[in-house]
This record gives structure tokens, sequence and C-alpha cells, in this order.
């Protein structure tokens, strides 16, 4: 501990004060006592679903960054318009008190003016010390320093400062450097630790209050929403805090885990355990937004929706299905910070540009670009309640259109992103859709798995509407000269036969007499002409036989071969089965194929007897 | 073993086909023609009055000799069918064609269909210009392109787009030999993509106004293939002064061997006395270069 001087102005070094100490051993109470946790949950203020500012503006605090150095700014989101931006070094994202704003700056807490952003104060965190976290209520400050070892022998501090002076109010020792950073809410604030407990204490005066105890599972974060507290682990899931959940346990009702697709990183909240998280980082920009609507002891998500951030892309999922929303997708930069202020979803991106979207819609309704062309390394939103509307907001594009931007965004980093919403496209109905899907295929420059996933989509959907479509796609021939290829022809071959699209037929059949045409193709090819009942392809089907009938290149692989001579037996009538009776006896052929079509020819022989124009029944392939 | 199939190949008649047989066994019936319908090559053609033609056992004869197992003999047998210039040579190629076999024996049939020029294997040679092999492809191409035919033109013009380099340039060549002006476009397509196949047959055959974006491709593609097609196109009777002294100032500017071996071609084309701007200006280049 520093020593002091004896009065000082506000503006300057504030070392810790010699303030009186809650010097008591840690006594943080026992642990899941729903009758204490009530207790504490009943002193704790709700606060106004509005922002804290005394002012009552919506503002959004940007850390700025970029040639003018590193800065502090704060947006007025009503008023689209930067209302003050200083030099500062942050550390620390920037929280919103009533007439400070508070961040960290390497072992300091700094505190600017909410109006001006010049500073009032900045406390030192003791030699020794890191600081683990900070949070802000009304203009009361505390923060949590540890010392040592987190998990042997240390041991941490919670700290309450006050916000004008920035001089110690109390402190209170933990028991455990085994800590997480604080949240406060009303009055009260909340101290993870030991990894699973969450101690409520009293802001007034440092006294403990009670413990929550999450028993399943770790909890690294606690949270202070209008709505209530919460804790949980940031990947699993959230708990109200109340008697109910004293002890907490997934049944509970005031348990809250969305059902989310696969490629989602659910992170409810940041791990507040960890120093580095307390400032801006990546888990801002891939993470859950999130509200709650609480009635006493319940919880659950606020318009049964949660949305998920994924760099550049936004998605509303309904919370309990998992099923889809809205989907929106900002163009070339990445969201640096975004929040759900409980009538919207704002985000900044890293080049400055502020939007909101609706959360029930996805629908863009904010847009202004900051001036400067400054960057944004991270954001603290202070707009609870605040939907903002007005800027260039162009007209969004419906779900299949948002879906697609994704598909097409020429941004390789996102695979998983693109084939969720490949998937989701392909779900909907529409030759527009098709044609979408049938664009994938043809694009070298896709990831292959998103190519894969288009081909499937593709074959499943059998949307017969799109059979022009189709058709328009398989009469592409490669040609070197052109640089056109055809891409998945076997792809097209399959659909195309899942639709018994007669009038792919002699496109297809086109494919037969091109050497382009990979083996895998002419066995898509075979299967589908059969499916289609292509007679007329007969020829084609016949002249490819005999090409390749004694051709080594099919020695190791003579599928396409025995689906050509398939397609011979079950389309064809006597003079294709005296053709194959041929191909089986004439020693030029290669030996699979001789077995098959012998094989093929016994095996249909009553059939055609019986039917001499036609073949008979289907023959079975030799294994 | 002696089984005799009676096949209708796809050609609206019967066609009897024999498999190879043991030594000693009975002679069985041999095929005897084939009339095409629906996929592949026409029936015989009236015989060239000037060889005359093969006989039934010849035909038979080669026949079997094309169908047995020695890949040597079939070559030779083809070789000599090709060489014949008997008017029914083509048939047994054709017929062997038709039913399929061995890439190896494709290629000598191609070869010497090639030589033949009949038009009853104009159809299947499109056919196997279609083919996986490059080799077969490109010998079934070199047959086409001898043809004037107006049918051949279509599988040529598909063949500029091969994958393959030796297939496009057997294309490129043959619709140059034959002054398809129309394949000028996809011969340009092709040297932008530096395809040194396509340098002569364009100089050939483009006209005069696509002079400027030939010329726009120096540095983008090897200055062997550019001097190649200009040095073409400067010999061209179309192509007059001042023209000629254009592309010959533009060759001047190309260096290496290939530029100076269009301008030495091109000067020695023309007569002794020939006192035109770009001969003049080609020789001082050729000169000069003689000295460095």
């Amino acid at each position: 501990m520093k020593s002091l001087p004896a009065r000082l102005a506000l503006l300057a070094f504030v070392p810790l004060a010699f303030a009186p100490l809650a010097c008591a051993p840690a006594d943080l109470g026992r642990a899941g006592n729903p009758d204490a946790v009530a207790a504490a949950m009943r002193r704790s203020d709700a606060p106004a679903a509005k922002p804290v500012n005394q002012a009552g503006r919506p503002l959004v605090y940007l850390a700025l960054g970029g040639p003018k150095g590193a800065r502090l700014g704060a947006f007025d989101l009503a008023q689209s318009r930067l209302l003050w931006e200083v030099p500062a070094r942050l550390t620390g994202r920037a929280v919103a008190g009533a007439s400070i704003v508070v961040h960290a700056d390497g072992s300091a807490l700094v505190a600017r003016d909410v109006t001006s952003g010049a500073p009032r104060w900045r406390t030192e965190i003791a030699d020794g010390q890191t600081l683990v976290g900070y949070a802000v209520d009304g203009d009361a400050v505390y923060f949590v320093a540890r010392r040592g070892n987190e998990l042997r022998g240390g041991e941490a501090e919670l700290v309450a400062l006050a916000g004008g002076s920035g001089g110690v109010r109390w402190r209170r020792a933990l028991g455990t450097a085994n800590v997480g950073g604080p949240a406060v809410r009303g009055g009260v604030v909340a101290v993870p630790n030991r990894s699973q407990f969450v101690s409520l204490i009293d802001g007034e005066n440092g006294a403990p209050l009670a413990q929550a105890l999450s028993k399943e599972q770790a909890a690294n974060f606690v949270e202070a929403t209008p709505e209530g507290m919460f804790y949980g682990y940031g990947a699993d899931g959230a708990y109200l805090l109340s008697s109910e959940t004293a002890v907490g346990v997934r049944s509970s009702p005031g348990f809250l885990r969305a059902k989310l697709p696969a490629f989602v990183r659910p992170v409810y909240h940041f791990d507040m355990y960890k120093p580095e998280l307390m400032n801006h980082s990546a888990i801002d920009r891939n993470r859950l937004l999130w509200r709650a609507q609480v009635a006493g002891p319940r919880a659950r998500f606020a318009g049964d929706s949660v949305c998920v951030l994924n760099y550049r892309f936004f998605f509303g999922f309904d919370a309990t299905s998992g099923d889809l929303r809205w989907a929106y997708s900002h163009p070339l930069v990445e969201a640096a910070s975004a929040a759900h202020t409980g009538a919207a979803i704002v985000f900044v991106t890293a080049d400055g540009e502020l939007g909101a979207l609706d959360p029930r819609t996805g629908r863009l309704t904010y847009r202004f670009r900051l001036p400067g062309g400054d960057v944004v390394t991270g954001a603290t939103f202070d707009a609870e309640g605040h939907a903002p509307v007005g800027g260039d907001v162009p007209e969004g594009p419906s779900l299949s259109g948002a879906l697609s931007a994704i598909v097409w965004d020429p941004d390789r980093r996102f695979a998983e992103v693109k084939i969720f919403a490949l998937d989701e496209l392909a779900r909907l109905p529409g030759r527009d859709v098709t044609a979408d899907l049938l664009k994938v295929l043809s694009k070298a420059d896709l990831p292959p798995s998103v190519v894969k996933r288009a081909a499937s989509a593709l074959v499943e959907r059998k949307d017969t509407s799109a059979a022009p479509l189709f058709v328009d796609a398989i009469r592409v021939h490669s040609d070197y000269a052109t640089g056109v290829t055809s891409a998945n022809l076997d792809v097209l071959a399959r659909a195309a036969g899942a639709l018994r699209a007669r009038e792919a037929a002699a496109p297809l059949a086109e494919h037969l007499r091109l050497p382009e045409t990979e083996p895998a193709a002419v066995l898509e090819i075979a299967r589908a002409l059969v499916a289609m009942g292509a007679d007329e392809t007969l020829p084609a089907l016949r002249d490819y036989l005999a090409m390749y009938r004694a051709d080594p290149i099919y020695e190791g692989n003579p599928a396409p071969l025995l689906a050509v001579a398939d397609a011979l037996v079950k389309l064809g009538g006597a003079r294709e089965r005296e053709w194959l009776l041929y191909v089986s006896e004439e020693p030029r052929s290669l030996a699979a194929l001789r077995e098959y079509a012998r094989h093929a020819l016994a095996q249909t022989a009553a059939g055609a007897a019986s039917s001499p124009s036609k073949a008979g029944a289907e023959p079975t392939p030799p294994r | 073993m002696n089984n005799v199939f009676r096949l209708a190949v796809a050609f609206g008649a019967l066609v009897t086909v024999t498999p190879a047989r043991p030594a000693g066994a009975e002679p069985v019936p041999r095929a005897h023609g084939f009339v095409r319908t629906g996929s592949i090559a026409q029936g015989r053609k009236a015989p060239r009055p000037a060889r005359p033609r093969l006989g039934a056992d010849a035909l038979d004869k080669v026949r079997d000799l094309l169908a047995g197992n020695d890949q040597e003999v079939i070559a030779a047998t083809a070789k000599a069918l090709g060489e014949s210039a008997a008017p029914n040579a083509a048939l047994p190629l054709v017929e062997m064609l038709v039913v399929g076999t061995r890439p190896s024996a494709a290629i000598a049939a191609l070869d010497a269909l090639k030589k033949l020029h009949d038009p009853m294997s104009i159809e299947i040679l499109t056919l196997y210009a279609g083919n996986r092999g490059a080799t077969v492809r490109r010998q079934a191409v070199r047959a086409l392109g001898a043809f004037s035919d107006t049918r051949v033109v279509p599988t040529l013009m598909d063949r500029l787009g091969d994958t393959a380099p030796d297939v496009r340039a057997a294309a490129a060549d043959a619709l140059a030999v034959r002054g398809e002006k129309a394949a000028a476009p996809r011969l340009l397509a092709l040297l932008k993509h530096n395809d040194g196949g396509a340098a002569a047959p364009l100089g050939t055959i483009a006209p005069v106004a696509m002079l400027p974006a030939i010329t726009e491709l120096q540095g983008g593609i090897d200055d062997g293939h550019l001097a190649t097609t200009l040095g073409e196109m400067v010999k061209r009777h179309d192509v007059a002064e001042p023209l000629r002294l254009d592309i010959v100032k533009t060759l001047a500017r190309i260096p290496g061997a290939a530029s100076t071996t269009a301008l030495v071609e091109y000067v020695g084309t023309l007569a002794g006395g020939d006192a035109h701007a770009s001969k003049i200006e080609a020789q001082k280049i050729i000169d000069d270069r003689s000295k460095q």
C-alpha cells in the first residue's frame, strides 16, 4: 500500500488511500443458501431500462486506433454524432457510469468525465497485484485484484472506489486468488470465485451477503442486466440468480441455454477469470447476443430468440427449436463489438460503421459511418432500451437473399458458416434457390465442402420447376479455349435423374461422346438415362460401350462401363441384347464387363423372352 | 467355342462375327458388311476406279487379322490397308472401330483411315475424336483433317478446346490447311493462353483486322509464338504493303531467333527484284542481327 498525500486535487495520480478496510478474514458465507441469495437479490435495486449515464443519452464508447493513435470516443446514437474523443490507452474495455466512464490503463483504473472524456482520476493497482476485472454502479467503482499464484497460496481482494475521487471506500479480502472480475447491480456486487461459486457482497460496505454454487458446471462469468443478475459458464448457458439457483442445476427454471446449430460456438459471456479478456478481443466478434424475460425465478430468452454474431454475419435463432429466423450479412468488414440493448442489436464495425438490427427480423434499421476513417478496436454500448433508426439504410434482402449473400461472400474464412447458409437456403422452396445452388456447382473458387453440400441439396430438393435450369447447366461443355468448365456433371446428372427430367436426356447423352467427361459422370449419366427411360439415347450408350469395352483405362474401375451396359439392358431391346452378347463373348472386352454382361443377360433372359422388344426384370450387378 | 453370334450392331442389318477360335476348329461364316443406323458410319461407297477393290476372301482374311491378339500384326495389317488405296480398304477398319478394339489397334486404324480418305469413315472418326485417350483423339483429328468435307469442321472446331495440347495443335493445323477463317477467334483465344500450337495456324487464317489484337499480345505470351504468327501473316498474298511493313517492324521489336527466322522466311518468299519497303526493312533487320 502506498503512502498518502493529505489532500490533493482530484485530477492527478491518486494512489490508493489508507481507507478503513474490512480487514476481517474472508467470510463469504455458506454457499447455496437460497434464503441468503433471495435476501441479497432483494437488496439489488433493478436499474431502469435506460442508459446509465446521467443524461440518459444512448451512447457508444469507442476504443479507436489508427494513424491518430489510441483514443476513446463517445458517440451519441440518437443524434448520430461523435461527442468527443480524447487520447487514451485502453487495456480494458470502457465501463459506463452515471457521470464517469472507467477503463483500465495498464496497472491503473482511469475515470473520465462522460460529457467530455477529460480524466477525473487515476488509481494505481498496488504493486504486485494483477487487475482481474472492474464494474461500475452509478458512480461507484469496484475492482478485483489478485496477487501470487492463482491456485496456490495467492490472495485477492475486492475494492470499492469512490466515483468522484477514485479513493478507496472499502476493501474485502476474498480468501482465494482463484477469482474472476466483478459485476454489480443495484448495490450488490457479484464476484465469481473458486471456479464454481458466485459471492454476493454489499456494495455499500463490503459485507458478504450470500454465495451461489454452480453445481453441474463451472461458473466463469456473472452479468448484470436490468432483468436480473446471471451467472454461468460462458460456453454452456446462464442462470438467473435467485433463490432457485442458489445451487444452480440445469433443470432450474432460471437456467437459459439456447438450441443452436453445430457451426455456432456458443459464448454467452467471456471468461471473467481471465484478465486478458477485460479488453476487447475476438470473443467480441464471435458470440451470442441475448436478453432474458424474467418472471420471479423463471427466465426465458427474450422473444424466445438469441442472436449469433459470427464476425460479419448475424443470425437470429429460435432459442427453443434452433430454427433460423433471420440472417444479416454485413459487407466486407467484421463487427468489432455488438450488444443487445433489449430493443435492438447494435454493432460497430472495425472500420467505423455503426449499425442496428431489429432483433425480431434482422432488418437493418440504422447505419452511420464515423468520419475520418478511424479503426475501431472495440466498443461499449450504454444504450439500454434504445433502438436506433435512421441513416442510409438500404432495403434489406429476403432470407433467401441474405443466405445467398453469405454463400457468395468472397471471404474464404467462413466455410462452416457458408455451409450452414447453404443448408438453410436449400430448405427454402423456389426456382431462384435452385438456380443459386446450380451456380455454386460451377464456381471453382468456393470451398469444396460448400460445393459438395450444394450438390447434395440439389439432388435432394427435386425441384421440377427448375428442370430447364438443369438442362442449361448440362449443355455447358468444357472448353480450354474459352476457359469454360463443365463442373460437377455427375451431380447434375444425378439431380436430373431424380427429377426424371426427360428433356435433359439428349444433353446428357452428348457428354458421353466428349473426352472431358469423367468416369464418375458417365456412371451418373447412365443411371439418369435409365431413370428417365430415355431410349432415344441408346445410340450414344452403344457407341460408348463399343469405344471403351476393350480399353485398359477402365480396367481399374469398370463401374462406368457396367453402368452403361446396365442402361443398355434396361432401355434397349433385342438389338442391344445381341450386342451385349457379343461383348460378353468377345475376348477383347474387359473381363469385368464380360462377366457383368453375361450376368445381366442371364438375369433378364426370362423377361426378354416374354417381351422381345424390351428388356425384362432389372439385373442385379454381380458383387 | 465355335459359337456364331448373330449380331445387329446398331446397323439395322445382321453382321455375323465369330470370336477367336482354336486352331483346327471348323470355319464359320464371316462378317459380310453392315449398314449404319443411328450412331455410326455409313455403308460402303462406290469403289474408286483407279485401284482394284479387295475381294471377299481378302477382306475376310484382313478381318481375321484385325480381330487377332497380335498387336504387331494388327498394326501391320492396318498400315497395309491404308497404303493399299483400295476403294473398300476402309471397310474392315471402320468395322473394327465400330465394334470397338484396344487403343493401340484403334490408333493404327485411324492412321490408315487418314491415308484412305474414304468419306464412309467420317462418322467413326468423329466419334473417336471424342475418345478419352489423347493419342487416339489426336489420330482421329488428323484423319478428319485430311477431308475437305464440311462435316468435319464442327469436330475440328470443338477440338480446339481440347485439354491436350497436341490434339489442339492437330485441330488447328487441320483448320488452317482448310483455310477455315471461322476458327480465327478460337485460335486467338488459344494464343492468348500461350498455346504454341495455335501460332502458325492463326497466322495462316487470321483476318487482317485481327492484327492489332495479335500484336497486343507482345509481352503476355512467348516471343517465339508471336513471331511465328506474324511470320505466317506477313507471307500471305492478302496481306499487302504497307501492312507488311508494319508487321516487319513489329517483328523487329521481338527479340530472339524466332523473329529472325520469320523475317528470313519472309524475304525468301519474295522475288529477287522485289523492292517493296517491307522487304528492304526485313533485310536490313536481318543484316543488323547477323552482325550482333
